[in-house]
């Protein structure tokens, strides 16, 4: 399992495919405000990154990869976090 | 280059000749099913040949060429003149192409990017398949939109300043992933990552994504993009499979753009030539006879030597003489066919000329070709290309009038040009022909006066006929503004000093309100040359029997001299005249005959008939002229030389030159 779903805060560690995309649009849609921690992250997929930008969900931890934390600098930052 | 490269070559053009005519015929005809077909299947071995060398940019194009003329086959998408138009630049495009390996084989034909772009105007061109099973991808690819590069995002800005700051290329890599590639298990994204030497990078969604209630999540609405230092090749390599949803674009470096094009100086490529299989089997049987004949000269040898009568020796030998005459003149016939081409092969231009000419100006124009396969050498036809364009261009320009014009005047709103070749008596006429306005005799008059070409007494002096065929005379041209098309400053002084390279000859006929017509004669072979042979101070020259109108004896009193300028009354002409002596740097003056009269050279040089005083004439004679070659070379009063029948060297004079 590469994604954990708490009730505002999801982890995403690995490689998320787009077998996951079903849970995590029906996570932002039930939660309003939601954040995820990428830090553990190598790879999204599409899907999965437009549900989190259609969400407006922040990030709370950027990748650690930091070709994939390039990529992904349309995503919000927690206004909380360090970047 | 390898052999079948080089037929790879040969067989592109012949395809591309075929090609530019059908898209042209379907255009007037659209519905001529027999036409797509061909065009499809030209199309199609095309884009097969050029995957046997991997040439990708070719493919891509004739792909979407192919694509799209099998919907227009399937009258799924309709032909039409915008069609015509993409399919041109396609072919225009694989052209340019193709004669860029030519020349450097070593380089991968085509601009990607430019192919990309022509390959996005062919798709999008097409409609959705009706439900047939196309496996060819997305039917209608949009064009990938790459607004974004007008104004870079501030990081990506400072990234390519400092990559290209360190003499870096930049490539900017605009992906758009079309709605339905997560059914395929497309991940663009993990395809985009995979791009090298990525400088700066960003995913941008084009439209704005909907509440996550109404979001279908399986439908990519994201844009990938990124700027890259790799090149173009290795971009598009790892992005082959989407090649159709992304866009590569250079991004604009001024000072560098001269780089390229530096190692372009290779060894000429070599010309040939394609000749019909009977062409050379008529000359593998004259070399037969050849060898036959060649025979019995030991045999009239073995004849003297057994003490056989000179007289008889002599008759046999003139025997000989003549069956060997016989089939070296067939020999040279023979050979001459090898060269011939028909002028089909220079006219099948024109129809594209015309008709892209035609819609920038705005005018209808009917294009007539008639006897297409009229032959001439091959240098003779090479050089009537150009000037053929001139002419055809400027009849487009300056003859043929608006629709609106032409039907005020009377006459039908399409003008018509007309080009007709035909074959006469050992020479190539060519008549090009327009129903425009005509050129003004009145106008050229002023106009030449004006330039200072002639004075107001010669413009008096001169009939209609001579006035507007000054608009051959250099420093001449009758348009007052320089257009896009004929007016390039080139006037028709190189048209008709093309013609007479390959000793042609130019005229012009116009009536005003009907028409211009012009007529080009050409020699049928450049290879045998007909010279009149002059002496002058002991030495014998020859000047082309084109140049000559006739040889004439003057008594010496008959010159007159205005100035330094020396003039005779030739039946109530007055013909400005020379000395060759004086034009060669010859010291002799010269030699008059027993009666006192002076042997004048009645020439015309530039379209207008000049003496030149010589010292005797000697005959014509049939020479095989050759350019000079080396230092030689350099010396522009001789056209080149001729080895005649007692050994002695001829050399040709140039008189255009000489004056």
């Amino acid at each position: 399992m590469s994604i954990i779903l708490n009730h505002l805060e999801a982890t995403f560690s690995d490689i998320v495919a787009i077998s996951d995309a079903d849970i995590v649009l029906e996570w932002v849609q039930q939660n309003q405000g939601v954040s995820v921690d990428l830090s553990a992250c190598s790879h999204l997929h599409p899907a999965v990154i437009q549900i989190l930008l259609a969400s407006g969900a922040c990030v709370s931890a950027w990748p650690t990869d930091p070709d994939l934390a390039r990529w992904l600098s349309i995503l919000r930052a927690n206004p909380g976090s360090d970047q | 280059m390898n052999a079948l490269l080089e037929q790879y070559l040969a067989e592109t053009r012949e395809c591309l000749d075929a090609i530019n005519p059908l898209i042209l015929r379907l255009e007037r005809d659209p519905t001529d099913d027999a036409a797509v077909g061909e065009l499809f299947r030209l199309v199609h071995t095309l884009k097969g040949n050029s995957g046997l060398f991997e040439f990708a940019e070719i493919i891509r194009v004739l792909h979407a060429a192919e694509d799209l003329l099998d919907q227009v086959r399937g009258r799924v998408t309709e032909y039409s003149s915008r069609l015509a138009d993409r399919l041109l630049e396609a072919i225009d495009f694989v052209e340019r192409s193709t004669s860029g390996i030519a020349d450097n084989p070593e380089a991968a034909p085509g601009d990607p990017v430019e192919a990309k772009a022509i390959a996005d105007a062919l798709r999008a061109l097409m409609g959705t398949p009706g439900g047939a099973g196309d496996d060819a991808g997305p039917a209608a690819g949009p064009t990938i939109a790459t607004e974004w590069l007008n104004a870079l995002p501030p990081a990506a800005r400072d990234a390519t300043r400092s990559a290209t700051a360190a003499g870096a290329r930049v490539h900017a890599v605009t992906y758009i992933p079309d709605a339905g590639c997560f059914y395929r298990g497309e991940d663009p994204f993990f395809t985009i990552r995979q791009l090298p030497e990525i400088i700066w990078c960003d995913i941008a969604a084009p439209t704005p994504l909907p509440p996550v209630d109404e979001i279908d999540a399986f439908a990519c609405s994201l844009a990938f993009r990124c700027l890259s230092t790799a090149t173009v090749d290795d971009l598009l390599r790892r992005l082959r499979y989407v090649s159709d949803q992304v866009a590569i674009t250079e991004l604009a470096d001024t000072d560098r753009s001269a780089a390229p094009s530096a190692r372009a100086t290779r060894d000429e490529p070599v010309a040939s030539l394609r000749v019909e299989q009977r062409r050379i089997d008529r000359l593998m049987d004259l070399i037969g006879e050849m060898t036959v004949s060649k025979n019995a000269l030991p045999y009239l040898a073995a004849r003297a030597d057994a003490g056989a009568s000179p007289r008889d020796i002599a008759r046999d030998i003139k025997a000989q003489y003549a069956v060997i005459h016989r089939i070296t003149q067939a020999l040279q016939d023979a050979i001459m066919q090898v060269r011939m081409m028909p002028i089909g092969t220079v006219l099948a231009r024109f129809p594209r000329l015309v008709r892209d000419t035609s819609a920038k100006l705005g005018k209808q124009v009917k294009l007539v070709l008639e006897g297409e396969h009229t032959e001439a050498d091959k240098t003779v036809m090479e050089a009537l290309a150009d000037p053929l364009i001139h002419i055809v261009r400027n009849s487009l320009d300056h003859g043929l009038e608006m629709p609106a014009d032409r039907v005020a005047s009377g006459k039908t709103a399409c003008g018509t040009i007309a080009i007709t070749a035909q074959q006469d008596s050992g020479r190539v006429l060519l008549r090009i022909r327009d129903d425009g306005r005509g050129i003004d005799p009145v106008a050229i008059r002023r106009k030449a006066v004006a330039k200072g070409v002639i004075t107001a007494e010669e413009a008096g002096s001169i009939d209609d006929r001579e006035a507007i065929n000054l608009i051959f005379t250099p420093g001449f041209s009758t348009s007052d503004t320089i257009s896009d098309l004929s007016g390039r400053g080139v006037g028709m002084d190189v048209v008709r000093s093309a013609i007479e390279k390959v000793r042609g000859t130019i005229r012009l006929d116009s009536v005003v309100g009907q028409g211009t017509s012009i007529e080009i004669s050409l020699p049928l072979a450049m290879a045998v040359t007909s010279v009149v042979l002059i002496e002058t101070d002991g030495q014998l020259f020859g000047v082309p029997v084109e140049n000559v109108i006739e040889t004439v004896r003057i008594a010496r009193e008959a010159i007159h001299g205005f100035g330094s300028v020396r003039t005779i009354s030739l039946r109530g002409r007055i013909l400005p005249i020379k000395e060759l002596n004086g034009l060669l740097g010859l010291p002799a003056v010269p030699r008059a005959n027993a009666q006192g009269e002076l042997a004048v050279l009645v020439a015309t040089i530039g379209g207008r008939p000049v003496g030149i005083v010589v010292d005797d004439f000697r005959g014509t004679a049939e020479v095989v002229q050759k350019p000079h070659a080396g230092v030689l070379a350099a010396i522009s009063a001789f056209s080149g030389s001729a080895v005649m029948g007692d050994g002695s060297v001829l050399m040709v004079l140039d008189l255009a030159e000489l004056f």
